[in-house]
């Protein structure tokens, strides 16, 4: 009993002692991240694994021969950011991809709550040290969208052609140009990766508006053979929105 | 017999050299020590090599050819000297001087990576070019992480970014995978390529024992220890395989 008690008290002197080394953001972050570990593993896991490396037990049977498996969230590139290549994303990123989820690949989880998908969001990055001595270096992407008229399409198309798309896309925009039919494309892990099929807009895995395919285009897929375009596109930024109302008009939409 | 006028004479007579040398520095700074020396050597390779990796071109043949032959153990005369093998000095650290900032150039021309292979100092920077008339995306890859994949249209802007961390960056092209390049960026300046007739010289190395290590792209990484003198030009050798 008298065991117990001291390990109590000591307990206590040394949480008191402890706080004040942390900040208030920090102590925050990290019980938002003990309450994300708890969802994680009831709602995550099963396909980004115990230890966040894209290894649970239903992640190789989604996609055992090619891409895409779950994100390994141990290595520090994704796929879905709103940062130049090579940056880690920003927290709205992550909080975005958990909320709509990918389709075909990943539930939306916006049936959680938004304080609970935050928490989610401080779990997923303690995975990755870079985290905390990296700043995510972020793109702009205030731009009024251009209205999509004839005029834009057409200037979309010559644009798909210029910037040669449809080396992967494919004339057609199905996702069968020649490098990807000749099965060169790979992802980070070295898994057989297809271009999307821009005709079909439920397979699109970044978003479906005209702002998410110039996000697309201009941070590209990190872990993935899209590059980003943002530096080909510095100065005339209106180029993507014509691109994006191109590829919208590819596909039927309801 | 204690003597204050003696005390004082000591005391003077010992100080004042000391207090003159702190003088000194405060006036004209900490004195250079040059505790170094230099590596030079050669890399061989032994034996005949493996013959090209020729690899078919299936998009834009018509600026790339129809094929492409990759021969990475560049090779010269009968004593095999191997060109293209980056030596360095391990755990040393950097010698303290300001890294100098010019941009390490990596250019997509004729469907190839110039320099193929390339080295640099952490805190560089490189400037990606693409000088064909084809659309190329340079992609580069630290650690398992991408570090950049970006497009670059014929014409299209140079890119440039810092590197940040030292190790090996590998370096390829999606849409033309046969276009490869290695970037190994260091913490320190103690390192070299081989010359095209497979020498090296690596200079200001702090003088002790330190492991120096070869790698080369397609062999793989040699390492051997040596004592480094001071102001004196230490000759090894390394052979592969």
């Amino acid at each position: 009993m008298k065991t117990s008690r001291t390990f109590y008290g000591w307990t206590m002197v040394l949480f008191f002692i402890a706080q004040p080394a942390f900040g208030s953001s920090e102590v925050s972050f990290l019980n938002s991240a003990r309450e994300g570990q708890t969802i994680y593993e009831r709602s995550c896991l099963i396909c980004h694994g115990v230890s966040g490396k894209g290894d649970g037990p239903a992640a190789f049977y989604n996609a055992a021969f090619s891409a895409s498996r779950a994100r390994d969230f141990t290595v520090g590139y994704y796929k879905f950011r709103s940062t130049v290549s090579g940056s880690l994303p920003l927290d709205e990123d992550l909080f975005r991809t958990i909320t709509n989820g990918i389709p075909g690949y990943m539930p939306s989880f916006s049936g959680l709550s938004l304080e609970q998908r935050w928490q989610v969001v401080a779990y997923i990055k303690s995975f990755y040290s870079g985290f905390q001595d990296e700043t995510p270096e972020s793109i702009s992407l205030n731009g009024s969208p251009i209205p999509f008229t004839a005029a834009s399409v057409q200037r979309g198309k010559a644009l798909y052609e210029e910037m040669d798309c449809s080396s992967c896309h494919g004339r057609q925009a199905r996702g069968d140009g020649s490098v990807a039919l000749a099965g060169e494309l790979k992802d980070s892990r070295g898994l057989s990766i297809s271009p999307n099929d821009l005709t079909n807009r439920t397979g699109w895995k970044n978003g479906t508006t005209a702002r998410d395919v110039v996000r697309t285009l201009r941070t590209g897929l990190d872990g993935t053979p899209m590059p980003s375009y943002e530096s080909q596109l510095a100065g005339h930024e209106e180029d993507a929105w014509h691109l994006a109302n191109y590829v919208l008009s590819l596909s039927h939409h309801e | 017999m204690f003597s204050p006028a003696l005390y004082l004479h000591r005391f003077l007579l010992l100080s004042t050299p000391l207090v003159l040398g702190v003088v000194a520095v405060q006036i004209l700074g900490p004195v250079e020590m040059t505790y170094a020396g230099t590596l030079e050597g050669t890399v061989h390779y032994r034996g005949k090599p493996p013959p090209p990796k020729v690899l078919q071109v299936i998009k834009d043949q018509d600026h790339c050819g129809a094929e492409v032959s990759i021969q990475s153990i560049q090779i010269h005369d009968a004593h095999g000297f191997l060109s293209n093998a980056v030596v360095s000095v391990e755990g040393v650290k950097g010698s303290g001087e300001e890294v100098v900032e010019i941009e390490r150039p990596v250019i997509n021309t004729r469907c190839a990576f110039s320099p193929r292979i390339s080295m640099a100092r952490q805190g560089q920077e490189i400037e990606i070019r693409n000088q064909d008339p084809i659309l190329h995306n340079t992609h580069i890859k630290y650690r398992g992480r991408t570090f950049l994949n970006v497009a670059q249209v014929p014409g299209g802007n140079p890119i440039v970014k810092r590197l940040k961390r030292s190790g090996l960056h590998t370096i390829w092209c999606d849409k033309h995978i046969f276009m490869e390049g290695s970037l190994l960026v260091f913490s320190h300046p103690y390192y070299s390529m081989t010359n095209q007739t497979g020498m090296f010289r690596i200079e200001g190395i702090p003088a002790g024992k330190h492991p120096i290590r070869v790698w080369h792209e397609t062999l793989g990484i040699l390492e051997k220890v040596v004592n480094v003198t001071e102001k004196g030009i230490i000759q090894v050798k390394f052979t592969y395989p």
